[in-house]
């Protein structure tokens, strides 16, 4: 069986909720709470934290790998049922990260390329890397995780101006609280996509120390998001950045280093590029594993072939345009996401607590016992 | 057998790579672009490019002269008139080498709308690109004009306001980045530094003279030349640089010649802070607090001396606020809030804010100011005291 060290699942756990939000959470936040997005972020840690804590109790509870470990919590048929429907939107996660980037790519950098082209360039190394099993594609992520988040954090500091105005975060007030909600909401769809930890978290070395590591990728995605939604607010203000379709993009084309180092937005676009590939490999590599789980497959690896080409046809598919790609990650993604990722975990960590006998000890992990 | 097909087909695709970007634009192709020039003719959409245009090789180690070329085109919409170029012109102009665009007289009297849309939708336009508006000239007259040393007059520009930033300091270069954030936010108008065209001794030269004042979405007014110092002292970020001349006899303006002082700032920076009284009207409070260097006289007395220190402070600390009151009273007079204090008071009392904000400009023109400027002096460069006379 694989193992991964623990380092290597915070990389994966931080690739997979990073990168969508990097490319589109600033503009959703503007969209719905102007400039509040920073106290959307705030106000979302509690429910991070609660997240955290049920996917841990899940993972300490169960001694399968999710989504096997519904059959093992909710019967047979609700867990195969339940399981199939992850497989989906496991999927959807993946097939939307292409859509996302495709999008990016053909609005920012070169809108002549043929859609399907850019897919393949996309498609074909996750192909190879999940072909070649899960070490292969966890130590891509991990290298991803490495080199590309800090260059691509560091581009949008870099792209602040001297008009930049921290002040354009304020006032306070003004805002409708249910737009508020709707703003934690989208927060926590992004830091739901930590979900993959209970395929992937059985995996792990010292599963004992897994925790730690969950906290330090979710503290580490917090404080990505505030500077993601924070900079392009007190650069543009919430006007500008609501109507712009990349901000972040935006503020990088802005760099300007000593007078001299400029037009360096491409390098934003290359790490781009491989955290995309990283959130495309994890969740493709956890669709395939739960078709594998749950049709009793011997080999997730059958999966991948199929599911690439459908890959590339949804992704193409999926969406007619950007102005509906926002629509739909601004109010139907959220909540199929957080309904699935958030509130049925939650759920089922509540039911494995209440069945649980209270003088039985937290069982043995999947691939640990 | 599969991994080698696998292989072999990674290195098919690979294979396409070798032939280059998939955008490349050889250089016998292309041409370099210094900036655009924006305006309109009645209902058309003028747009303008001014390119390099090596005009030669070089030969026995001269430099390759190079020539100014100023493409222009109309149409309905901007996109189309760029497009149009290429009916008449062989070459690609690169886009992205732009540093400058020059906004027309008429377009900015006539609306900000009709080009900022194209100057923030489109990729090839950066947003730390120069903004100028070209006051009583036009865009491609400016572009046509020769600006020795410098081959194209864009470069020149943004030459200017770049070194004067050094030395001269009175006029804010604006980026385009700055002009659309204060463009599309409440509560601020964007201003735009001014260029025009000099006529001296029969030889016409650029000069950046004034500053253009926009108030919800239309070229209002101008800066003079002391206005626009007065709006450099407000901004709110920290400022370097510039000078002050002021007159011991305390008339700045006529007092005589050797009574002349000029103190230089190293750096100034200003505090705004609305303040809601009791009855509900509104006053903005200014703190500008500056300090700087004694860096030329002209009277023989001594000004390095416990007396005469704090007195030129003072001096130097009224003709800052001096300006910058000129500068708000001509806003307040053209009903422009260019120092964004609508935005402010929309931080620091929404509540406020929202009954004003739709009739922003009349309450603005009416705002009561009480503005304090404190300067000190720091050092006084090679001297410690007047160059003595003899006898």
């Amino acid at each position: 069986m694989t193992r991964l060290t623990n380092i290597q699942l915070f990389c994966i756990l931080v690739i997979t909720m990073v990168p969508t939000p990097y490319q589109v959470l600033a503009k959703l936040l503007a969209v719905t709470v102007a400039q509040h997005g920073w106290l959307a972020i705030l106000g979302s840690i509690l429910p991070g934290f609660i997240l955290v804590w049920a996917y841990y109790y899940i993972l300490v509870n169960s001694s399968r790998p999710f989504p096997g470990l519904l059959e093992e919590h909710c019967g047979t048929v609700t867990g195969k049922i339940l399981g199939f429907i992850y497989i989906w939107v496991f999927y959807l996660v993946a097939v939307k990260s292409l859509v996302i980037f495709a999008n990016f790519f053909l609005s920012n950098v070169l809108p002549g390329m043929p859609i399907s082209i850019l897919l393949i360039f996309i498609i074909l190394p996750a192909f190879y890397a999940l072909r070649k099993g899960l070490e292969a594609s966890v130590r891509t992520v991990e290298l991803i995780t490495i080199t590309g988040y800090p260059l691509a954090m560091l581009l949008l500091f870099f792209g602040l101006g001297p008009e930049t105005d921290w002040s354009r975060l304020l006032p306070l007030g003004g805002f409708a609280v249910a737009d508020l909600f709707y703003g934690i909401l989208l927060v926590s769809t992004y830091s739901s996509f930590m979900i993959v930890v209970l395929t992937l978290g059985p995996f792990c070395h010292q599963p004992g120390n897994l925790w730690k590591w969950m906290f330090s990728a979710y503290g580490l995605f917090l404080l990505s998001t505030l500077v993601i939604a924070a900079i392009p607010i007190v650069t543009y203000g919430s006007a500008l950045t609501s109507v712009q379709t990349f901000p972040a993009f935006n503020i990088a084309r802005s760099t300007n280093i000593a007078g001299f180092i400029h037009n360096i937005e491409i390098i934003l676009v290359s790490a781009v590029i491989t955290g995309v590939f990283g959130v495309l490999a994890i969740f493709w590599f956890v669709t395939c594993y739960s078709i594998q789980q749950v049709f009793g497959l011997q080999d997730y690896r059958i999966m991948v072939g199929p599911t690439a080409i459908m890959a590339g046809i949804l992704a193409v598919l999926l969406v007619p345009n950007i102005h509906f790609m926002y629509i739909m990650l601004e109010r139907i993604f959220p909540w199929i996401f957080i309904t699935l990722f958030g509130l049925l975990p939650l759920l089922l960590a509540l039911v494995i607590r209440l069945k649980r006998p209270k003088d039985l000890q937290p069982g043995m992990m999947a691939g640990n016992n | 057998m599969r991994k080698m097909l696998l292989v072999w087909l990674l290195l098919s695709l690979l294979s396409l790579c070798l032939a280059g970007c998939y955008n490349r634009l050889e250089l016998d192709d292309s041409v370099g672009v210094t900036g655009f020039g924006l305006d309109v003719e009645g209902e058309q959409k003028v747009f303008l490019v001014q390119v390099t245009s090596p005009s030669g090789k070089p030969e026995g180690g001269q430099t390759a002269k190079v020539d100014t070329l100023v493409l222009k085109e109309k149409a309905a919409g901007y996109a189309q008139a760029a497009r149009q170029i290429t009916l008449s012109f062989p070459r690609t102009p690169v886009w992205s080498l732009a540093t400058t665009i020059l906004l027309g007289e008429q377009l900015a009297r006539e609306d900000l709308a009709l080009v900022m849309d194209f100057v923030s939708r489109n990729r090839f336009i950066r947003p730390n690109m120069l903004l100028f508006l070209t006051a009583g000239t036009t865009p491609e007259e400016v572009m046509q004009l020769k600006t020795p040393p410098e081959n194209h007059s864009l470069v020149a520009l943004e030459k200017i306001i770049r070194g004067q930033q050094n030395y001269a300091e009175i006029y804010l270069p604006v980026t385009l980045r700055e002009f659309r954030t204060k463009y599309a936010t409440p509560g601020v108008e964007p201003v735009l530094p001014q260029v025009r065209i000099e006529e001296n001794a029969g030889e016409k030269t650029l000069r950046i003279h004034g500053v253009a004042v926009f108030r919800e979405r239309r070229l209002v007014g101008e800066l003079d030349e002391i206005e626009s110092r007065g709006l450099r002292f407000l901004d709110a970020g920290e400022m370097r640089g510039g000078l002050v001349t002021v007159n011991l006899s305390g008339n700045r303006q006529s007092g005589p010649l050797e009574e002349m002082v000029s103190m230089e700032i190293i750096r100034s920076r200003a505090r705004c802070t609305p303040l809601i009284n009791e009855d509900g009207s509104i006053e903005m409070l200014i703190d500008i607090e500056a300090d700087g260097n004694l860096y030329e006289q002209t009277t023989t007395e001594n000004l390095q001396t416990t007396e005469n220190l704090p007195r030129l402070e003072q001096l130097t600390a009224a003709a800052i606020k001096e300006d910058a009151m000129a500068c708000i009273k001509k806003a307040q007079l053209l009903g422009s809030d260019i120092f964004g204090w609508g935005e402010i008071i929309s931080r620091k009392h929404p509540a406020v804010w929202r009954q004003l904000e739709a009739d922003w400009p009349a309450h603005f023109s009416n705002l009561k100011v009480r503005a304090e400027a404190r300067y000190s002096i720091r050092r006084a460069y090679l001297l410690d005291g007047p160059v003595p006379i003899k006898n």
